[in-house]
């Protein structure tokens, strides 16, 4: 609660009159000072009880149009505040829009000087530049009186509705490939879209804008879009390799894998055999969904395990066909004499009979398994502990699928692209 | 009529008031003058820059001089320049106007009952002080659980999930 300009002043001629009191020893000045205090403390206690008949009866509904959005995409919001105005108070009403989506057009606040029921409407638009779910922050209504003003913050689940959901960009990257990628790796950077159009729909809000199939739409005067047909004939299996919540992943390169993945889910639950979508966080299994064809399902996955734990780990884990190959290389050395390399031969042959596979190996041969996948699509952040994405890609090597990486741009180094090569990846992409 | 006017003729009256009543003792004389200097500050106030506070302020001093012909007069007074107060500051005709007057003249009418009640001060000072120690931690309770009823209890700030 704020004191005016006037109850301040009002203040200090009280404590004014209290020392001269004091001092002179005068019941006067005692009983201006006592009447200056009284007058101010009297107001206040009427002010909050004006305060709390405004907040019993606020009411807020508020429409967000899209709410599942592209990040980077303007919102239209309308937000109608309903509240009694007690007599000689006047209200300042805002609306508070989530963090990270400024305001682009109209405005959230508005004045209310009369008395009476009102109904503020509040009309403005939004650009969402952060992703994921977005609540609203609430309404702030600001009262004033004579003598004071209070925030009154109204917050919580009905005052923040609805939610955004803004999907993150992370599109592949077009163009010539570059760098240390290299031209050859470019080619594939469309491998989810084909080059044949399957059919024309309507403009949905998110679509990229570059699918928008110009003379139909100026043919029937509305948006139409292309649907591709790409890898028909093929089912590609996906996975999305989400990084742990506990690691100081970049959100950056999560947003990224996301929404690459949102973006090829999408396009690849409209192919025939649908989209089969694997999403893992490490060597964790967190979903399996087999030639699924509900996009809406593809995306609960997704976000549901937007920010996983990993529970287990596999650091530096050792596949038993590399270890036994391991051995054979050090019997091949052993005539050497060295002593080292014999005693290490003589480890491998302990350990390696009793080798049991982890389970995500058994989870990646099983998924791999079905039939009619004849491509691993992995999107990793490539961050940390990579030794599940070895296991990926050597499960795919000894089933002879074609194993392809996306990579963030930010994330790709030199070493990282001679691991994948020697893991079985045939091509990295970037992600931007 | 301009604003601050109602004012103004309350401190005129309160002036002229208590001047009458100091009338024949030895402060006659300094209610007189006070009184036609803060009068006259106050048209001055009015027709410069019109301010309801400081004019408020300038009824003070003949409420003071009031009390030593009668506590009761200074009660009176000071009640009518606090109604005047209120009604310049806005408040004419609403209920809280009305309700806070009523409390005011009966707070410091019970108020100035007690200090007249003392040769000293040191008893009626501290009981002062105890009040408004009291009051503003009530006030403090009573904004404290509006703020936390509007919030609904969450104070983590909303946004990404």
């Amino acid at each position: 609660m704020r004191p005016s300009r006037r109850t301040v002043v009002l203040l200090i001629a009280a404590a004014v009159s209290l020392l001269l009191a004091w001092s002179l020893d005068s019941a006067p000045a005692l009983f201006l000072a006592g009447s200056m205090s009284g007058l101010v403390a009297v107001r206040a206690f009427l002010f909050l009880h004006a305060a709390g008949t405004v907040a019993s009866g606020v009411r807020v509904e508020r429409t967000a149009t899209p709410f599942i959005l592209r990040q980077g995409s303007p919102v239209n919001v309308t937000c109608t505040v309903h509240l009694l105005l007690p007599h000689g108070l006047r209200a300042e009403v805002s609306d508070v829009p989530p963090p990270g989506a400024p305001l682009t057009k109209g405005s959230s606040s508005a004045e209310i000087t009369l008395a009476g029921s009102h109904g503020m409407k509040l009309a403005y638009g939004l650009s969402c530049i952060s992703c994921g779910r977005l609540s609203f922050g609430g309404v702030d209504i600001v009262l004033h009186d004579p003598f004071f003003s209070l925030l009154l913050p109204f917050r919580g689940g009905a005052f923040s509705h609805p939610t955004l959901l803004v999907d993150p960009v992370g599109r592949f990257r077009a163009g010539e490939g570059s760098g240390i990628i290299g031209d050859k790796d470019s080619e594939a950077r469309r491998l989810l879209r084909g080059y044949g159009i399957r059919s024309f729909r309507g403009y949905m809000p998110g679509d990229d804008p570059r699918t928008i199939d110009w003379k139909l739409t100026a043919k029937h005067g509305k948006l139409f879009v292309r649907e591709y047909a790409g890898m028909i004939g093929k089912s590609p299996l996906l996975v999305a390799d989400l990084p742990d919540s506990a690691m100081p992943c970049p959100a950056s390169l999560r947003d990224a894998v996301i929404g690459s993945a949102l973006d090829a889910v999408r396009e690849m639950c409209r192919m025939p055999r649908g989209c089969s979508l694997m999403v893992i966080c490490g060597p964790n299994l967190l979903s399996f969904l087999p030639n699924e064809r509900s996009s809406a399902r593809l995306e609960r996955a997704l976000r549901e395990y937007s920010s996983p734990q990993q529970v287990l780990r596999c650091y530096r884990a050792l596949d038993p066909a590399v270890a036994e190959a391991f051995r054979q290389r050090l019997g091949e050395t052993e005539g050497n004499g060295d002593g080292f390399p014999r005693k290490l031969r003589e480890i491998y042959s302990a350990f390696i009979p009793a080798m049991e596979p982890l389970p995500f190996e058994v989870q990646c041969a099983r998924a791999l398994a079905r039939q009619g996948d004849t491509a691993l699509h992995v999107l990793s952040t490539g961050w940390g502990d990579a030794s599940h994405l070895a296991i990926l890609g050597l499960q795919a090597r000894r089933r002879g699928v074609d194993a392809r990486i996306g990579i963030p741009d930010s994330a790709i180094s030199p070493d990282l692209l001679r691991r994948l090569k020697g893991w079985g990846y045939t091509v990295v992409r970037v992600m931007s | 009529m301009k604003p601050g006017m109602t004012m103004v003729m309350a401190v005129l009256a309160i002036s002229l008031v208590a001047a009458g009543a100091l009338f024949g003792t030895p402060l006659f004389p300094v209610a007189l003058v006070a009184g036609a200097l803060l009068a006259g500050s106050g048209l001055v106030v009015v027709f410069f820059h019109p301010e309801e506070t400081a004019l408020f302020l300038f009824a003070q001093p003949p409420v003071f001089l009031s009390w030593y012909a009668s506590p009761l007069l200074a009660v009176a007074l000071e009640a009518l320049i606090t109604i005047a107060f209120l009604v310049s500051a806005g408040d004419t005709g609403v209920r809280r106007g009305v309700v806070s007057a009523i409390l005011l003249v009966s707070v410091s009418g019970l108020f100035a009952l007690f200090i007249a009640g003392h040769r000293h001060i040191l008893l009626p000072l501290v009981l002062l002080l105890v009040v408004c120690v009291i009051v503003m931690l009530a006030l403090l309770g009573t904004a404290s659980h509006l703020i936390h009823r509007v919030t609904g209890g969450l104070h983590e700030a909303p946004g990404r999930q």
